[in-house]
């Protein structure tokens, strides 16, 4: 059976030579892609891990404080990190230390993470924050791009009101955790990962198993007239299918290998990792390929058992019809259309997660329903057309629907997605443009142990600056709220450069609407004398200098080095950050996009290749090579535009639905009409690529 | 009626000669080449308007090379053909392809109907093609000519064997095609469908007035042609002028 199977795989016939190819060249793909899924999610588990180990353990009453923490916040190139003042009680007791800090550096002094060392390198700025800098291990980081700083509290320093008292890191009990893990929500990703790649990595490897199935499923029905029983020529249709696909699998796995090591970036993301963090064990390593072997097993006996050959004279022949396609087909989508307006009338988290199950169904469903609805496109045009082309072109898509659409499924469930994608990118992000800039004045905010904070050392370098300290008016509901601020009308006139009070020593107008523009206020300005001595861990202060470039970096570095534990916030800070999803999300569109051009092209090819005999019957027939090509075009159109039609249809339902869960979210017009620009780039693609393998007009079918 | 090898042959029946007398195909010191072997050395052949010619030869001998190069679809090496007066052997892609279209049909051995079409869809083809109107008539009454009236709707893996050899042939009148090429049409047939189908096929040529090429090796098929030719060595050898016996030398 086993010869009889290598004999089939690697047959003369051009279509198993063809399988022989695409079919490989599957299985290589498919194995790098899911190995380097695999090593993702790995390299995540670990960086959770390590997460987990520095996780700082509250102190209950009864326990033995090994040491005190404050987690500030430090901001560079409009990244925020973490900035963990530490106090330990005893330095030699290993449980006060973070992990990756290997010694205690000298009171006052700095360890830092190397992703942000090897910044300082880079930018002296950023390095005189950090002076004299040890540098944590790689145990101590969640990867090599985090940035992350620990202080050894100076002599004299004093933390703010959020510092905590702790039993060490990692340890059971209530905690704290140090720096963002929104990445590391290792349920969530897999589910991502699972619908970006895992998805269409089984449509791949259908694509690629279904190659040439017409020529395959005439052997089969050879073997069935001549009485080979059932379960031996599902072993045999596996064998011959293994033959090609495991060695595929072997040399996917044998390149990820090799070339794991040396990745240190997850490309598209642009995401450090750990070094060798992508590599798998070897257990897990085995166990995607076995997976991969069984998937592609049981594709191939799934794409043997629903074709039927109607070609063979030993068969039976079939009832009157063409094969059917069960309306059940597309009950998954409007299931999904039933969810989202079922959304439309709940509110919170209950719209919300019904949204979410919708577009996920629709994103599902949708392909399936195509070849139904590709049958009615393909009837409804062969019925209304005079041209014999799109009468052919017509009956092709109606007889056999399913082989048509299945290279676009991909390409379907990317027009329900991305525009969802976008809308949700669209809220995540602040749309909202900032206000344009005092021309003359900026603010930096300070929050932390204030009551110890010595101006002095903190504006040394920075001589035209003021300190202000902020609170809010008592309300009084007569009046609208107002922002106090610790400024003297002098000093508002010398920043400002104007007069800046009228004689009852109140701001006046051009002046309070500049300082609300410079703090960031919508609040109304109220200016009092500036008590600096009266400053608790509570307040906030901002400082106000004459615009300058350097403002920030000089008060951060300052803020840094101060003996009490501050915080500086800018306006950079004050704009919502991206989340780091986003970039996640974008690469899963990339990869989703990459794995749907793929099918396509392995479907595309064996389409054409599988109906070169009906292109040499027409060329026999007298048809020109163009009208062929005409043809197939056609035929390729009419598929490509019901699959774009109904992809887009759905796309828009789903994101109509999202953009209903909240005002915030815009509908997000820009991507739905990018995506339908794209997608009939991709038709141009796919047209070319039928004129070029509709080639042959030879000799007799 | 007479009967040649269990053939019914219509009596009296004479290969008729064009309106003018040319030939409806000529070939002339053809030389047709595969990789390995020369199919074609030197051969000539004339079929008059209206004539049934049978080219028999062991399988491999070249025979379907033959009709495919009578049909255009083969560039012979050297040589000339000729169909109905026009020159083949040095015609464009899409000239031989509209030559095809019009003015000759081709029969195959398993009838090659296009499974997403019906009966009448794939007889109609050619002619939809060839933007004749009403197709689908002249599809009907062929089908009717065939012996396969009210099947029209059905798909062709409905058919026998027999019945999609027939479609075929109604499927390569459709045009009214001066010359038919016809291969191994009844190859996969049993006796009596192959009785069947060669009186089909004659029938219809003669109504239509188009001249017949069979490429057959079956001796009951060749005797019910005009004339047999024998192909060997790359050249056809006459078997007789009129329906008769195959093997004997010309």
């Amino acid at each position: 059976m086993l010869r009889l199977a290598v004999r089939l795989a690697h047959g003369s016939h051009p279509q198993q030579r063809l399988r022989l190819v695409l079919l490989a060249v599957v299985a290589v793909i498919t194995t790098v892609t899911a190995l380097f899924t695999a090593g993702v999610l790995h390299a995540l588990s670990g960086e959770s891990h390590r997460f987990q180990d520095r996780v700082v353990t509250l102190a209950q009453d009864d326990e033995r404080v090994t040491v005190r923490v404050d987690e500030r916040t430090d901001t560079w190139d409009q990244r925020q990190y973490p900035v963990v003042w530490l106090d330990p009680a005893n330095q030699d007791d290993p449980a006060a230390m973070p992990p990756g800090m290997e010694a205690w550096p000298e009171p006052g002094g700095w360890v830092v993470s190397p992703g942000l060392a090897a910044l300082a390198q880079d930018h002296p700025d950023l390095a005189a924050r950090f002076p004299g800098a040890d540098v944590l291990t790689d145990e101590g980081v969640l990867h090599p791009g985090e940035l992350l700083a620990y202080r050894h509290m100076p002599d004299n320093g004093v933390m703010g009101v959020a510092a905590v008292d702790a039993t060490g890191f990692g340890g059971p009990g209530r905690g704290r955790a140090i720096g963002d893990d929104t990445e590391l929500d290792l349920p969530a990703m897999t589910l991502a990962l699972a619908g970006f790649v895992a998805l269409p990595l089984v449509l791949l490897a259908a694509a690629g198993t279904a190659v040439s199935a017409p020529l395959r499923a005439q052997r089969l029905a050879l073997l069935h007239a001549i009485g080979v029983p059932a379960k031996q020529r599902r072993r045999l249709v596996v064998q011959e299918a293994a033959t090609v696909f495991l060695p595929g699998i072997a040399l996917g796995t044998l390149v990820w290998t090799l070339c794991a090591p040396w990745i240190h970036t997850i490309p598209v993301v642009e995401r450090p990792v750990a070094d060798d963090a992508l590599t798998l064990p070897v257990w897990a390593t085995a166990a995607v390929a076995v997976c991969l072997a069984v998937l592609f097993a049981a594709l191939s006996t799934v794409t043997e058992h629903r074709r039927r050959d109607t070609r063979h004279r030993a068969t039976p022949r079939p009832r009157a019809g063409r094969p059917r396609l069960p309306a059940l087909r597309t009950a998954p989508a409007l299931a999904a259309v039933a969810l989202l307006v079922a959304a439309m009338f709940r509110d919170g988290d209950s719209a919300a997660m019904t949204t979410l199950a919708g577009v996920v169904l629709l994103a599902v469903g949708t392909p399936l329903a195509l070849p139904v609805i590709a049958r009615a496109a393909g009837n409804r045009m062969a019925g209304r057309a005079s041209a014999p082309e799109h009468v052919l072109a017509g009956r092709r898509l109606q007889y056999d629907p399913r082989s048509a659409v299945r290279p676009l499924y991909g390409i379907a469930a990317l027009l329900v997605i991305t525009p969802v994608v976008a809308a949700w990118i669209a809220a995540a992000r602040d749309l909202d443009p900032p206000a344009p800039p005092d021309a003359a004045v900026e603010a930096v905010w300070l929050r932390g142990a204030l009551d110890h904070m010595d101006t002095e050392i903190l504006l040394r370098d920075l001589p035209d600056a003021v300190v202000a300290p902020l609170a809010p008016g008592r309300h009084d509901p007569s009046q609208p709220p107002a922002l106090h601020i610790g400024l003297t009308c002098a000093d508002a006139g010398r920043l400002l450069k104007i007069t800046a009070c009228d004689d009852q020593a109140a701001p006046t107008p051009e002046a309070t609407q500049r300082l609300s523009t410079v703090l960031n206020t919508s609040m109304d300005i109220k200016l009092i004398s500036p008590d600096l001595g009266r400053l608790t861990a509570e307040d906030q202060v901002a400082v106000l200098a004459p615009r300058d470039a350097r403002l920030e970096t000089t008060i951060r570095a300052a803020a840094l080095a101060h003996p009490a534990a501050l915080n500086v916030l800018s306006a950079a800070d004050l704009e919502l950050q991206e989340s780091e999803l986003v970039s996640w999300i974008f690469g899963g569109i990339a990869v989703l996009g990459s794995l749907a051009f793929l099918v396509l092209a392995t479907g595309m090819i064996d389409r054409t290749a599988a109906g070169r005999r009906e292109s040499r019957l027409l060329g026999a027939l007298g048809l020109t090579l163009r009208r062929i090509r005409g043809i197939s075009t056609q035929e390729f159109l009419l598929g490509y535009a019901t699959v774009v039609g109904t992809g887009m249809a759905a796309g828009i339902i789903a994101s109509t639905a999202w953009s209903n869960l909240d005002p915030a979210i815009s509908y997000p017009v820009g991507p739905l009409v990018l995506t339908l620009a794209v997608a009939t780039a991709l038709a141009g693609f796919g047209i070319l690529g039928v004129r070029i393998m509709t080639k042959d007009t030879g000799p007799n079918p | 009626m007479t009967s040649r090898g269990g053939v019914a042959v219509p009596a009296g029946r004479q290969p008729a000669q064009g309106a003018d007398g040319e030939p409806v195909a000529r070939v002339s010191g053809l030389v047709v080449e595969i990789p390995g072997r020369r199919i074609a050395d030197g051969l000539d052949l004339e079929v008059a308007a209206g004539e049934a010619v049978a080219v028999m030869g062991p399988s491999g001998s070249g025979k379907t090379t033959l009709l495919n190069t009578l049909a255009g679809l083969n560039r012979p090496a050297a040589g000339v053909v000729e169909i109905c007066g026009r020159s083949l052997h040095d015609a464009t892609q899409d000239a031989a392809a509209r030559l095809r279209l019009t003015r000759i049909g081709m029969v195959f051995q398993f009838g090659e109907l296009m499974p997403e079409l019906s009966v009448l869809e794939n007889v109609a083809l050619p002619a939809m093609f060839a933007g004749q109107e009403n197709a689908a008539a002249r599809a009907g009454e062929l089908l009717d000519l065939v012996g396969l009236p009210g099947y029209g709707d059905r798909a062709p893996e409905e058919l026998s064997g027999g019945e999609a050899q027939r479609a075929a042939i109604a499927r390569a009148l459709v045009c009214r095609p001066q010359l038919v090429l016809a291969d191994e049409p009844t190859g996969a047939l049993d006796e009596t469908n192959a009785q069947r189908v060669t009186r089909v096929l004659l029938d219809a040529c003669r109504e239509g007035g188009a001249a017949l090429v069979v490429a057959t090796h079956d001796t009951a098929v060749a005797r019910a042609m005009n004339r047999t030719m024998l192909l060997r060595s790359g050249r056809l050898h006459a078997t007789t002028a009129g329906a008769g016996e195959p093997g004997a030398a010309s």
